[in-house]
């Protein structure tokens, strides 16, 4: 989605994306690292790390920041966080200095063990939860929004219960399976060639326009139906 | 006071979770969904348990929403259903009420909040961890101390759970992680 | 329970917070329009924010501020989510 058709650029949420991330990214850092003497701990720690990404995807574009994202750190902290919390655990044992499974206060040198090990368990909770949320939130927006608008966004029935039904079947399988731009192009003409009436919605233009026959729906980002229509709607 | 307030939060929570189940537009019952979460979290920091509270505002309120906005996201928007109101069958209704009159007949018999004498929770395994976990960890947060060193095992497996999950998704879902 | 006056305000100004949550639960329930929840609910953060403000000092219990902090950067996170989720792709849902 390079053409940017499906993102609506925003001045204001960017600015104060920028603004917000990085108090964000250090308070989850905060809660990761200080979960031994405050509220908090990996777990919550690591899901406010990841909503910073989140936001930057919401405020930057879903796709764009997709690309951004290393992968391979996405795969590294992931699989590091279990790798970090297995190794702590297994360490007293390998060590050979009569510790049990899990025993992190057996580690020699350290001078407060037990706190330090888990802090340490607690970042490798944080890696972890955070990848997973990252990766679940990509995953499940990257097809989300279409080029055309995801169907949620296009009104399939007006007032006719009945046969919205029928309709709503068609552009959720479309987009079901993974829509590169060519299924979610095949999902516009599907959506154009349904005879939706729009009696009752007079001033839903670009819409219109779009099922008389465009092939692509190109400049559906620009203009929004009036406020009226919309109460009409909403009810 | 502090009752007047636990009760003006009951109210509140109970109103949004059964708004969730009324409102047909999905859009609106995520909406409603985020005040509920938003309610459970004072009312964990009411019962004094911050841990709680801020996994409750970091994931309820944080990512389930965005979670459940990017997966409907995918659905369509059926406009003209949302017009007629929820249809209740009054006999599973009828029924729900029942079973909730049943577990509310054996709330009084549970121990007041906080109470200490005859409260199987103020057991000696509470006062063990109350009174040992600074000694033994010297980590100022019981809960933690807890969760990580007397219970490591089960937070090992729940982190597994976590990671395993992601693969999970990540499987299901198809899309491969180009590296 | 801490007692005394102070912290008897504190729970009354809570209380009053809580209150206008639930009226404000009814505008989510009507509507009209999807801006109409979007901006009750980020009401509804905010006062939870205060709330939480508020039991922390009246319980005197400052660590409790972590998560009201934490509430008040997440709630922005719901509110642009749904925004933008509803002004996408050319329509305001």
């Amino acid at each position: 989605m390079s053409d940017g058709r499906t993102y609506v650029e925003s001045p204001i949420i960017m600015a104060t994306v920028r603004l917000v991330a990085p108090f964000v990214l250090t308070y989850g850092l905060f809660i990761t690292l200080h979960g031994a003497s405050s509220p908090g701990g990996g777990f919550q720690g690591g899901v406010i790390v990841a909503s910073v990404i989140v936001m930057l995807s919401f405020a930057y574009g879903i796709d764009p920041t997709w690309e951004w994202l290393d992968k391979r750190v996405l795969v590294g902290i992931t699989s590091g966080g279990i790798a970090v919390f297995a190794a702590l655990a297994l360490g007293p044992i390998l060590l050979g200095t009569g510790g049990d499974f899990l025993e992190l206060g057996s580690y020699p040198v350290i001078p407060n063990p037990w706190k330090y090990g888990i802090e340490l368990v607690e970042v490798g909770i944080a890696m972890t939860v955070a990848g997973v949320v990252i990766v679940l939130f990509f995953q499940l927006a990257r097809g989300a929004m279409p080029p055309g608008g995801s169907p949620y966004a296009k009104p399939s029935a007006q007032r006719v219960p009945s046969r919205s039904r029928g309709e709503a079947a068609q552009p959720g399988t479309e987009s079901a399976d993974q829509s590169g731009d060519e299924t979610a192009d095949q999902t516009g003409h599907e959506v154009s060639d349904e005879p939706v009436d729009r009696t009752d919605t007079p001033t839903d233009a670009d819409s219109s326009a779009t099922d008389s026959g465009r092939s692509t729906p190109v400049d559906d980002g620009s203009d929004r139906p009036s406020p009226a229509d919309e109460g009409d709607d909403r009810r | 006071m502090i009752t007047l307030l636990e009760a003006g939060l009951l109210v509140f929570i109970v109103l949004s979770a059964l708004m969730t189940a009324i409102l047909r537009d999905v859009l609106a019952a995520i909406i409603v969904f985020g005040a509920y979460s938003l309610g459970m979290a004072v009312l964990w920091i009411v019962l004094r348990a911050p841990d709680v509270g801020l996994t409750e505002a970091a994931v309820g309120a944080g990512i389930m929403t965005v979670l459940l906005l990017v997966s409907i996201a995918r659905t369509t928007r059926l406009t003209g259903i949302e017009l007629r109101p929820v249809e209740i069958n009054w006999g599973v209704a009828a029924l729900c009420g029942l079973f909730v009159l049943a577990i509310l007949a054996t709330v009084p018999a549970l121990p007041d909040m906080g109470q200490t004498v005859g409260n199987p929770v103020f057991g000696e395994i509470y006062n063990h961890y109350v009174t040992m976990a600074y000694e033994q960890t010297h980590v100022e947060n019981v809960v933690t101390a807890i969760l990580v060193a007397y219970r490591g095992f089960d937070t090992l497996g729940e982190a597994t759970v976590v990671f395993t999950a992601g693969v999970a998704v990540l499987t299901v879902l198809r899309r491969e992680v180009d590296a | 329970m801490i007692e005394g006056p102070v912290s008897t305000i504190l729970f009354a100004g809570a209380l009053g917070f809580v209150t206008i949550s639930i009226v404000l639960l009814g505008r989510i329930l009507v509507g009209p329009t999807m801006q109409d929840r979007v901006i009750a609910l980020n009401v509804v953060g905010s006062n939870v924010v205060v709330v939480i403000a508020l039991l922390a000092a009246a319980m005197e219990l400052p660590a409790f501020l972590d998560v009201a902090l934490v509430y008040a950067l997440l709630n922005f996170l719901m509110s642009i989510a749904i925004s933008k989720f509803t002004v996408e792709q050319g329509g305001v849902l």
